[in-house]
């Protein structure tokens, strides 16, 4: 397993470096491939968990209109939670790798344009795999007023489990004890359909809906219940349905430079779960380099049929969950971001950076679950080529 | 709370079809602006996705989590 990480990324290093080189070279030639890289840096802390994730991207676009784009992202991941659910609470770091492949392109129809998209991902820790592939269509009418998108996604997940916070222990052939293989798989297939319409010069809104269905091992395998007196293994039911309606609207107010978008996004699924989700932002251009914007999002679910007070499960329950997800609860996140564009480098010794942009991200989580309270930072600079 | 999100989902859908005037590509100067382009996000809003998978039942189902973390 650990081989496979590090070819997933050597794999992912590889592609990066060669589509710069393929690009320097196709610039030579043509001086017609464009395309940009992009570094970022992710921060995650909540009162049990630390996680850094950084990566770099890369997206180039062919003479002939093709897109071509590759990621690769580290996620390291530090100190499991008694807050997750976990029966005891074990200091460990696990890394995850993923890489993440796609191409597209756009087809003219005549007072029509049709985009073709697929992407890919895979991404692997020491206990899990995660494989998926999209397919997406975006067509675009009435001078790209009214955009109609469409896609469907197919995952495939093994779950494996390890047993961690000890030292390491293998047998005499050197199999590693702790790896106790796979426990699951975990598949599912998503249709998103999205509609975006230009309304004014100034407005423009979307909306969308996804339907996820999701089957197999649907649990966590670190997570135990307390069943009258009896430690027994979370145990969810192996199918989930899941809908979600969502909405977006953004007018510019060039008054002010200012804009001011609201979205709202519905969701309930088969294991009686609801949730709504309103967010405001509100951005303000400050010269012409400079973009701030502020932002709220409340959270409110309801919790799954299953979920009950850990000490209330007895022996007829079918089924048992530890999941904080799965209980009734809500948060308040408060969001500031900054955007620069680097256009000020343009002749200094940074003119390579000039086209460019830098943007800093910081989110405050106030959630009443157990995992408590949260930061999101995020970091990133954009150099087009 | 499902009769009042399909409502306001219809709602929604209706006022986007009736506002199916054209603006023409040199009226959309404001709507380039980094501030309305949805795209421009969208590096930020991966992760973001996935902090919100782990840490919240209604999203998720696309598989970007893992088991490590309590995503699943």
């Amino acid at each position: 397993m650990q081989l496979s990480a590090r070819a997933t990324a050597l794999f992912a290093t590889l592609f990066v470096a060669s589509a710069t080189a393929s690009t320097v070279q196709a610039d030579g030639t043509t001086g017609t491939w464009t395309g940009a890289l992009t570094l970022q840096g992710n921060y995650y802390w909540e009162t049990s968990t630390r996680v850094m994730a950084p990566s770099i991207g890369a997206r180039l676009v062919s003479p002939d209109g093709t897109e071509f784009r590759a990621e690769y992202l580290v996620d390291a991941i530090t100190s499991a939670s008694i807050a997750a659910g976990v029966s005891a609470d074990i200091r460990f770091t696990e890394v995850r790798n993923q890489v993440s492949l796609g191409a597209g392109r756009e087809f003219d129809l005549g007072e029509a344009q049709l985009r073709l998209d697929l992407s890919s991902r895979v991404s692997h820790e020491p206990d899990y795999l995660a494989t998926g592939v999209t397919l997406g269509g975006q067509l675009a009418l009435a001078q790209r007023c009214t955009l109609i998108g469409a896609s469907l996604t197919y995952i495939h997940d093994d779950v494996g489990s390890v047993i961690r916070g000890e030292q390491a222990s293998t047998t005499v052939d050197g199999r590693d004890l702790s790896d106790r293989g796979r426990v699951g798989q975990l598949e599912g297939v998503t249709l998103g359909l999205s509609l975006s319409q230009v309304l004014t010069p100034q407005l423009v809104a979307s909306a969308g809906y996804d339907l996820v269905h999701n089957w197999g091992y649907l649990q966590n395998p670190y997570r135990s219940v307390m069943v009258q007196g009896l430690l027994r293994p979370e145990d969810h039911p192996d199918q989930r349905t899941r809908n979600s309606f969502y909405g977006r609207v953004a007018l510019y107010v060039p008054e002010t430079r200012s804009a001011v978008h609201a979205l709202y996004r519905m969701y309930v699924d088969e294991w009686g779960l609801a949730a709504i989700t309103p967010e405001a932002r509100f951005y303000q251009e400050i010269g012409d380099l400079v973009t701030l914007r502020l932002r709220y999002r409340y959270y409110d679910q309801t919790r799954s049929f299953f979920s009950r007070p850990v000490d209330q499960y007895v022996n007829d329950d079918a089924f048992l969950t530890a999941d904080p997800k799965m209980s009734r609860f809500h948060s308040h996140l408060f969001g500031l971001h900054a955007r620069l564009q680097l256009g000020f480098l343009q002749a200094t010794p940074l003119e390579f950076l000039h086209g460019g942009e830098f943007w800093l991200s910081f989110d405050y989580l106030m959630q009443t679950s157990r995992f408590g309270d949260a930061v999101i930072a995020q970091g990133a600079l954009r150099v087009p080529f | 709370m499902r009769i009042s999100s399909i409502s306001l989902a219809c709602l929604a859908l209706a006022g986007l079809l009736a506002g199916c005037a054209t603006v023409a590509p040199y009226q959309r100067g404001y709507l380039s602006r980094p501030s309305m382009d949805f795209s421009s996000e969208d590096g930020e809003t991966s992760f973001r996705a996935h902090v919100h998978d782990s840490r919240e039942g209604a999203t998720g189902g696309h598989g970007s989590t893992g088991g490590g973390c309590g995503c699943n």
